[in-house]
């Protein structure tokens, strides 16, 4: 009896359907199987019948652990590669681990730890794992699998390092990876090996998932944590702001009970100078944005400065640094001439050129802009101080 | 029927010494050919067979030619000129081993 092509397949397919991913082995097995019923050669019982028999007596142990043995021996020769690969795996781990914790206690070298380990994890382990899953199958789908799962914990570790380094894409991309692995990865990996797939993982590959999965908890209650931390010191200067608005209230009314003095005129043109100078950098920040106030993002921006408007003084910048200096001197000398107010509060006693650079080079944005806010509110008192004389 | 144990050991030179023999072998007329040469006392496990003949495979010691049989696929294997010389090795290892076994066996006398 030889059987038909329609047998052939379905015995196929439960090989498949149980874990034979290599072409080869499915080949020799599919013929094996045939032989065995060919053998036997019992036309009167039922193809199901004598298929489930010819299982249970030549393949008692399943054909999942045929496929296992053929791997882990044609891996053997890479023992040294996954000795290499697990170690990479666990100490990069521990690294990424060790890193978030410092990050949300914000110690030093929290950064450092976090970048070396997720180095170690992209470059060093994931490749080499998925260099040794690609030779243990010859299905597409099995190849696809690996490769999913591949690039979603690659996006996953980029997005967790980008996220606690406070970079913008890191959640896009944290989220992009995840959503590979739940949607594509797991289910296929379900599919293939049952719900057994914990119990299928090496340890240290477990080790591995288990400690990025605690690494993004960490990442993510650091987030939590500078969430509320940003949102303090837009708070800080919101009062700074708000500080600024009641001196000028009041400064409204003052000035109309007293003659205007060359030292209020030139008070009230630097706050407003400083006014367009703030609006001015922000736009220079986002200028699509109109609500010209601080908000967490910006906060954010550790790597944005405005040296180029405060300190350099170019062409393009209407609102600058240099200008506002120069205001400001000139006001140091009505001060001085007047005798009784202290100039002191506005500039400092540094030179001119260095409360510029002091102040505005390389500083974050946050503190140039509040440094701004500062003068206004310095300004102000300065004025309240000479007309309540 | 010998144990599980003593064939782990001996399951590489048995499928390499019959396809030496044989010239080329299909997994399944492996298995039959043992259990006739071995009077049913060595039974080769599908499950050992063919991780045995992919690592083999892989070694460069024995190379695979397909033939269609009817609609399946059928892998022959046969010995690569590598698995020719690895195959006299081991068995003149596996000689030398079973003489040196013979001798620890034979010659032990009971304590006194």
């Amino acid at each position: 009896m030889t059987l038909t092509q329609f047998l052939v397949d379905l015995i196929k397919g439960d090989l498949r359907q149980n874990g034979i991913e290599l072409r080869d082995l499915q080949d020799d097995l599919v013929d094996h199987i045939c032989c065995i019923l060919e053998s036997e050669n019992q036309n009167e019982r039922p193809f199901e019948e004598v298929y489930q028999a010819a299982k249970s007596d030549y393949f008692s142990e399943g054909f999942r652990e045929i496929q296992e043995e053929t791997t882990t021996l044609i891996t053997q020769k890479y023992n040294n590669m996954k000795k290499a690969m697990n170690i990479i795996g666990l100490s990069s781990s521990v690294l990424l681990l060790l890193g978030s914790i410092l990050k949300t206690m914000g110690t030093a070298p929290a950064n450092e730890l976090i970048l070396f380990g997720a180095i170690g994890l992209t470059l060093g382990y994931l490749p080499l794992l998925l260099k040794i899953a690609l030779k243990q199958t010859d299905l597409f789908i099995g190849k696809f699998r690996s490769i999913s799962g591949f690039i979603g914990a690659e996006l996953f570790i980029i997005g967790i390092l980008l996220q606690v380094l406070h970079y913008y894409a890191g959640k896009e991309i944290l989220y992009t990876g995840l959503a590979i692995v739940i949607m594509i990865f797991i289910p296929l990996l379900i599919k293939s090996t049952g719900t057994e797939f914990i119990a299928k993982l090496q340890p240290a590959s477990l080790a591995v998932l288990l400690l990025a999965v605690a690494s993004t908890f960490f990442a993510f209650s650091n987030k939590k944590a500078s969430s509320h931390y940003l949102g303090q010191l837009v708070m800080v200067h919101e009062n700074l702001d708000r500080t600024v608005d009641n001196n000028l209230h009041r400064l409204t009314a003052l000035r109309e009970d007293h003659e205007i003095t060359p030292i209020s005129v030139k008070t009230q043109d630097i706050i407003s100078y400083v006014d367009k100078l703030k609006e001015h950098i922000l736009n220079s920040i986002d200028a699509e944005d109109s609500s010209h106030s601080l908000t967490p993002e910006i906060v954010l921006m550790d790597n944005i400065f405005i040296s180029d408007i405060m300190v350099h003084n170019q062409k393009n910048h209407p609102y600058n640094g240099q200008e506002l200096l120069q205001k400001l001197t000139e006001l140091i000398t009505l001060i001085e001439d007047n005798g009784d107010l202290s100039s002191e509060s506005i500039l400092g006693t540094e030179t001119q050129d260095s409360w510029l650079t002091e102040n505005f080079q390389n500083k974050t944005l946050y503190s140039a802009y509040s440094r701004l806010t500062q003068l206004q509110l310095d300004l102000s008192t300065l004025e309240l101080e000479f007309l309540n004389q | 029927m010998y144990s599980k144990e003593l064939l782990k050991g001996t399951l590489n030179i048995i499928i390499l010494k019959l396809l030496a023999h044989n010239g080329k072998m299909y997994g399944y007329e492996i298995t039959q050919r043992v259990k006739v040469l071995s009077q049913d006392k060595i039974q080769i496990k599908e499950g050992s067979l063919y991780p045995s003949l992919h690592k083999l495979k892989d070694e460069g010691l024995v190379k695979t030619e397909e033939e269609m049989i009817g609609n399946r696929v059928r892998k022959y294997y046969s010995l690569t000129e590598k698995g020719k010389l690895s195959t006299k090795e081991k068995d003149n290892e596996l000689q030398q081993y079973m003489g040196t076994l013979q001798n620890i066996i034979l010659n032990q006398s009971p304590a006194s």
